[in-house]
């Protein structure tokens, strides 16, 4: 029996599309390019993770799903980056909060997703939020997984954000 | 520890709340923490914030709602209020107006994105 870890609140934002862009380019010019392309015309980012390794740059976005066609109408005049782009949707994002820098809080998500067999697209933390990224067809499945390992205040297991 | 005054943050971002707290425990502050208007009632309730910083737009209820209901109750409407609004921008895509702003009746407007210092500068005005 897993002891369940307290937590203020489970967010979700749902109905996104997610896309994944690999750069090549030096210092991630395609990259920044293609930011610059979602600033000018005001898509917002649900969530936004970025790296870099092996003189790659990474990056993973979520943005709402009426936006997704106007992210790829930016992709199609620059085939650098249309090459490097994938995108996956439904997804969902699931947050739990705080998880006040605690390693355990990652474990237990991780483990319980794993337990329900939740396809898991990533996940990455913010200042108070841990984030999983999951298909939405299993929101249900992933909340009550997550829901197993923190116990939630009533009546605020899950808000929509 | 009692000298320490009590600052409520409410508002449906998490990682805003965590930043704003953290801002005000380095100031010496006690924080209360709260998601929505509902848990932001529970909380005034349970322990009597000498002051809110409060978000408008939020799931449940409302940071206006809050905010007019609170200033209408004669046990809490002393309780100072800053709201944080992004109303300016946001006007034309959502039903938040900047009259149901003025009805709210609270102390302070400050518009999102914030900035900490000027926020915590009219915190330390109200709480001194």
């Amino acid at each position: 029996m897993i002891e369940k870890i307290p937590m203020e609140g489970m967010k979700v934002s749902g109905d996104l599309v997610l896309v994944d862009v690999v750069d090549t380019a030096l210092a991630g010019q395609l990259l920044t390019g293609f930011l610059r392309g979602l600033a000018e015309n005001r898509i917002n980012m649900n969530l936004f993770i970025g790296g870099e390794a092996e003189g790659r740059v990474q990056s993973t976005c979520c943005v709402a799903a009426p936006d997704g066609g106007r992210v790829k109408a930016l992709m199609d005049p620059i085939p650098e980056l249309k090459a490097g782009a994938e995108f996956c949707a439904p997804v969902d994002l699931l947050s739990v909060f705080p998880h006040r820098f605690n390693l355990k809080v990652l474990g237990l998500g991780l483990m319980a997703l794993g337990r329900a067999e939740i396809l898991l697209h990533g996940f990455c933390s913010s200042l108070s939020e841990l984030t999983f990224i999951t298909d939405h067809t299993e929101l249900d499945q992933a909340s009550a997984a997550l829901a197993g390992c923190f116990s939630l205040p009533s009546g605020q297991s899950r808000t929509h954000g | 520890m009692e000298d320490k005054k009590l600052i409520l943050v409410v508002d449906d971002d998490p990682d805003l709340v965590e930043a704003i707290s953290m801002k005000l425990a380095s100031e010496n502050y006690r924080v209360a923490k709260a998601y929505d208007g509902l848990q932001a009632w529970d909380k005034i309730k349970q322990e009597r914030p000498h002051l809110i910083i409060l978000d408008v737009m939020m799931p449940n209820k409302n940071g206006y709602q809050v905010c007019k209901e609170l200033k209408n109750d004669p046990q809490y409407k002393n309780i100072t209020v800053v709201l944080l609004t992004a109303v300016g921008e946001a006007v034309t895509s959502t039903n938040y107006t900047h009259m149901d702003g003025k009805t709210a009746l609270a102390d302070e407007f400050i518009p999102k994105p914030i900035d900490l210092d000027s926020l915590m500068e009219i915190v330390k005005d109200y709480t001194r």
